[in-house]
């Protein structure tokens, strides 16, 4: 029978549960690093592929791989990619004489394997949105730039992004929620480990009811977390809203 | 002159450079499993590409790990919920589109589905689907994607009905056509392309969804992404099936996600942003 608890557990998640924490801050560096380097890369990409010359549908074809991959399949195989034995990135970092790290195996390592992995995932998401974006700019625009003598940097950083801010505040909103709830790529490559490392929110929670199976404290948590998440969208979900209402 | 043309080709090739590291960064994991399931099993862990192709990690996924069965469950349940959450969605997309307060907060509140944890929902549903008897079942795994679905459906739908100009379905009204038949004969058949490559998008995030799929199922209703990550947990790491399942579990949403990609974005962004 289930006992009334009061607010025992929510007690105990913000006094008593340092790994909760600690999943938060790994829930935050993860989200972090993986975005910001997604929109570098995305962004890098995007400039890449803004003109028209032949051969630009393979590559945009060829990055929607990432994308539709199953998540699962591709965490896998990256998992394999790892492998500090058989794995391909060692591999390759031993032709130029790099002796790789026990890459998922190691606590400061872990983290950064697994972003790795969402950055292939997700940079795509990001080029395709931002090309999008960049072929919709007004040419108007750049031709009365040039006329007035912008540097390719100040029309760049004056014009373009700017211009392309809305879709720039809508992708990363969807981006940052989703790294928030990542879970399929860390639970077939670490499991969350190894020890806490690469536990995020969602990965603690579910350890919690599934292997622990404290199913009112990981209830406790799911409402801290969704509340959270709430509040990230509310605060977030202006410039979507006038993105979507359009 | 002649040093603009030098310029000109060097930005040429060293795009072309870059574009395509990236393309092989991108294409890696897939080229990967499927050079590795042609590998006979003495091949495996060797980096060489010089070997007998050979098809036996494929009849063995289908004759030792009985990979028709998830294969099926995965086809079924994505299917049928793809198709509920069609006609579920499209009328109340039409609503929203065409209301009069069209800003209305009913269609925001449909988002909370896409922007909430699954955990979240996954906990309560999981506790219900044990008490209801719908736990590992194929009509409870149906139940939760339509809803998971549905989100998609009616944001998307909504952008593509609110592109039909208002005056075509106004003619027809005025030659004596119901709202209903309006909706069925004009503005359906003139949304038809967005309405496959929503139900193609929706096909493709049940397919390729994990975390539901590994809470709420056992045996009956697992799908692929949790029939292959048993690779993972039961079959101890057979390189040759897992690479085998990948591919198969792959090459469909693959050629969707190709086939469609002009409106992947679109779905991602739940239609903010049209790619």
């Amino acid at each position: 029978m289930p006992v009334f608890y009061g607010l025992e557990n929510f007690r105990v998640i913000f006094f008593d549960d340092p790994i909760f924490w600690k999943s938060l801050g790994i829930t935050l560096v993860f989200t972090a690093g993986a975005v910001a380097t997604e929109f570098s890369l995305g962004l890098f990409l995007a400039l890449l592929l803004n003109e028209e010359f032949r051969g630009k549908n393979v590559y945009v074809a060829i990055l929607i791989v990432p994308l539709v991959m199953t998540p699962v399949t591709s965490g896998l195989i990256w998992r394999l990619a790892f492998d500090p034995d058989f794995g391909s990135v060692n591999y390759l970092l031993s032709l130029i004489n790099i002796t790789g790290p026990n890459w998922l195996n190691t606590a400061g390592t872990a983290l950064i394997g697994v972003i790795i992995v969402d950055v292939w995932q997700w940079t795509p998401f990001i080029t395709l949105s931002l090309m999008a974006g960049l072929s919709a700019l007004p040419s108007e625009v750049y031709e009365s730039a040039e006329v007035d003598g912008a540097s390719k940097w100040q029309v760049f950083r004056n014009v373009t992004v700017p211009l392309l801010m809305p879709i720039i505040v809508v992708v990363s909103f969807f981006r940052i929620l989703d790294s928030f709830k990542i879970f399929d790529i860390i639970f077939v490559m670490t499991r969350g480990g190894p020890g806490d490392s690469t536990t995020t929110l969602n990965m603690y929670i579910y350890k919690t009811l599934f292997q622990f199976h404290h199913v009112g404290y990981s209830s406790a948590l799911t409402f801290l977390f969704l509340m959270a998440v709430t509040y990230l969208f509310l605060f977030l979900s202006n410039r979507l809203k006038a993105q979507l209402w359009k | 002159m002649n040093r603009n043309l030098v310029y000109k080709y060097f930005k040429k090739i060293s795009r072309h450079c870059v574009l395509l590291v990236f393309s092989i960064i991108a294409l890696y994991p897939f080229t990967w499993a499927l050079i590795t399931s042609l590998k006979p099993r003495a091949e495996l862990f060797r980096f060489s590409l010089l070997f007998k192709p050979t098809l036996i990690h494929y009849m063995d996924v289908f004759s030792r790990y009985s990979f028709w069965l998830y294969f099926g469950n995965s086809v079924i349940i994505s299917l049928s919920s793809t198709i509920l959450s069609l006609l579920l969605g499209l009328p109340a997309a039409y609503a929203l589109a065409r209301s009069e307060q069209k800003r209305s907060g009913i269609a925001f509140y449909f988002l909370s589905t896409r922007m909430a944890p699954p955990i979240a929902f996954l906990i309560p549903y999981f506790l219900m689907y044990i008490k209801l008897g719908l736990f590992d079942t194929h009509v409870g795994m149906i139940i939760l994607y339509t809803l998971f679905n549905l989100a998609l459906v009616i944001w998307l739908m909504r952008g593509f009905f609110l592109d039909v100009p208002l005056e075509i379905e106004g003619s027809a009204l005025i030659d004596g056509c119901s709202r209903w038949q309006a909706f069925v004969r004009i503005t359906l058949p003139l949304t038809s392309y967005g309405i496959a490559a929503t139900g193609v998008l929706c096909f493709l995030f049940t397919w390729n969804e994990f975390l539901a799929a590994i809470i709420l199922t056992g045996r009956n209703a697992k799908t692929l992404p949790s029939f292959i990550y048993m690779f993972l947990s039961t079959f101890q790491l057979d390189w040759g099936g897992l690479c085998a399942s990948t591919v198969i579990t792959c090459i469909p949403v693959l050629a969707f996600g190709i086939l469609f990609r002009k409106f992947l974005v679109r779905g991602l962004t739940m239609g903010a942003v049209k790619g």
